[in-house]
């Protein structure tokens, strides 16, 4: 049933890091077409729509990789302690730490709301790319817990 | 305690817990936040903690990874790399070694839109391996040229580690891909000159494929279109100034995802695929550069880089000696930790000692890499052995590790060019900028 869910979890998030990705591809490839045809011809505000595909694009694609297991690892140890063990104390660690940077980014986050920064461009409220790390650090969290209880040492 | 010491014990806690089986990226991110903490206090360091996922937010530069990172799997699941080697292998047949020599242009070409030397080792395997063993070529042989020739794509831009080691060092990407551009050029010069020996050496392991008529050369080479397109789109148009960085590398991944497409190489499950790939490969590296910043932050409050520097400096020892010893330490680690990881965890120690005598940050990324390369080859954690071996489950470590060992003379040669002509790599970068 958990392997179930983190397979579907992994797969919703790879799917939405992946659109990201297209998008920020597209919208690339578009601004450079348009100024081919005719160099007045830009799309307005193209940092902010790559920054902000990108900044989603990061923190889907960090709770996908947890959950698949595809965190860089060097695993020389295995031989002479159960991977299970090792395995388990770090996915205890990356709950930890991601929690906590969670958490402490609740303070920056709410300061940026409360003096409405913006970008330069667009003019998006900065909040909206705090939205984007408190989800992905969030499902980081969800991640590491869910591999925790899962078989860790399995791949999803 | 001093920050210098609280530093010290902080980076042999980081290798302790790598070893430990920690993620590379979690452990940056628990020793720099610790260290932090130790020495301004845990409020400033939980501040940082909290900021840092911004700063990797609104990081524009880093937008090209996933996009060179699409470019290279969407590449390698087409066959562009058979169409490179047939071509390779047309203007290399009927020479001793030729195959093998094919091999290292394949795995050059390759690497240079692809990227990544595992996704080159693990195409050039599939591709050229079962080839060369057709014309009995010793399995030693063939091993050792994909595995080192697999490490060539790390070098030739656009290259992702050259990317990433631009952010960190706050670097243009453009003077570090012009800078790679001639090393990387030595590089596949003398892997064929270490071919060129071993085929006089040991004649029987690297037979002579029969030579091509005309006709079919000419055929072979008009093949690798795709692949010359793509890089001169990427490339040519950085350099012609026609495309920033990340533009080059939308339209590149554009580019060959259109090729896969219309070529019909690759279908939309394919794709599909492809996509996970890259997400999943940005999830683990992107962690670790986020890591990565929080160590960073913490290494400069320790001053150590500063400290070390000046002690270096007080020697008086030759620059040379410094830069010596950092080969030894980036060989050693590259026995054990992948080179990205290995990169990010040592550029804010050892950068700042290089540019105090006198080396440019540009030049320091070209050398990283060049070192790096060895890190793959080397036992007992040279990925590329392991993705070989993966797919010829019949070839012995043994006769690999056998393979590898002329290559790794092709490597040092090419880092002794470099410390002795720093030219090679700073030479293009001014010209251009």
């Amino acid at each position: 049933m958990l392997t179930k869910f983190r397979n579907a979890l992994a797969a919703v998030l790879t799917t939405a890091a992946s659109a990201c990705l297209l998008f920020l591809m597209l919208v690339v490839v578009l601004d450079v077409t348009l100024r081919a045809i005719e160099p007045t011809w830009r799309i307005v505000g193209m940092v902010d729509y790559v920054e902000f595909s990108l900044a989603w694009v990061i923190y889907l694609a960090i709770p996908a990789s947890i959950l698949t297991s595809q965190l860089i690892v060097v695993d020389l140890i295995d031989r002479f302690v159960p991977a299970s063990i090792l395995i388990r104390v770090g996915l205890l660690l990356t709950l930890g730490l991601v929690a906590l940077a969670g958490y402490h980014s609740i303070t920056p986050a709410m300061d940026a709301l409360d003096w409405g920064d913006r970008t330069l461009d667009l003019g998006w409220p900065k909040f909206w790319y705090w939205m984007a790390i408190w989800i992905g650090l969030g499902l980081s969290a969800l991640a590491a817990l869910i591999a925790l209880l899962d078989r860790p040492e399995a791949p999803a | 305690m001093t920050p210098q010491l609280i530093g010290a014990t902080a980076i042999l806690s980081l290798v302790v817990l790598v070893f430990l089986r920690v993620p590379v990226a979690v452990a940056l991110l628990g020793v720099g936040l610790a260290g932090y903490a130790a020495i301004d206090g845990w409020r400033v360091a939980l501040i940082t903690l909290g900021t840092t996922p911004f700063n990797l937010a609104q990081a524009y530069s880093l937008s090209v990874v996933p996009l060179f990172l699409l470019m290279g799997v969407v590449a390698a699941r087409t066959s562009m790399a058979q169409e490179l080697f047939a071509a390779a292998n047309a203007l290399f047949a009927g020479r001793k070694g030729g195959l093998a020599m094919a091999t290292v242009g394949a795995c050059a070409g390759f690497g240079a839109i692809c990227g990544s030397s595992l996704a080159t080792a693990s195409t050039m395997t599939r591709v050229s391996i079962p080839e060369m063993r057709r014309y009995g070529y010793a399995d030693d042989v063939a091993a050792g040229v994909v595995a080192s020739g697999g490490t060539l794509g790390i070098l030739i831009p656009p290259s992702i580690i050259l990317v990433i080691y631009a952010i960190i060092a706050q670097e243009s990407v453009p003077a570090l891909f012009a800078a790679a551009l001639f090393p990387g050029l030595l590089m596949i010069a003398l892997h064929i000159l270490v071919i060129a020996v071993m085929a006089r050496l040991r004649p029987d392991a690297l037979p002579m494929a029969p030579a091509l008529p005309l006709g079919r050369k000419l055929r072979a080479l008009g093949q690798m279109w795709k692949m010359a397109l793509i890089f001169a789109i990427v490339i040519g148009g950085i350099y012609l100034g026609w495309f920033s960085p990340t533009e080059a590398a939308a339209i590149g991944a554009f580019v060959t995802i259109l090729i896969g497409f219309a070529s019909r190489q690759m279908g939309l499950r394919g794709f599909a695929s492809a996509l996970r790939e890259t997400i999943i490969t940005t999830g683990s590296l992107f962690f670790i550069v986020l890591g990565a910043f929080v160590f960073a932050y913490f290494v400069v409050q320790t001053r150590i880089p500063a400290t070390l520097g000046d002690w270096v400096v007080g020697l008086g020892l030759a620059p040379v000696v410094v830069i010596l010893f950092f080969v030894l330490v980036y060989v050693v680690l590259g026995c054990f930790l992948d080179s990205i990881s290995m990169m990010l965890i040592t550029i804010p120690v050892f950068l700042p000692i290089a540019q105090e005598i006198g080396y440019s940050a540009i030049w320091f990324g070209i050398f990283i890499v060049i070192v790096a390369e060895i890190g793959l080859i080397t036992p007992p954690v040279g990925l590329n052995i392991f993705v070989i071996r993966a797919q010829q489950p019949d070839m012995a470590l043994g006769d690999i590790y056998k393979g590898i060992a002329p290559f790794l003379l092709a490597h040092l040669g090419g880092i002794a060019a470099l410390i002795a002509f720093p030219a090679l790599a700073l030479w293009l970068p001014s010209l251009l900028y």
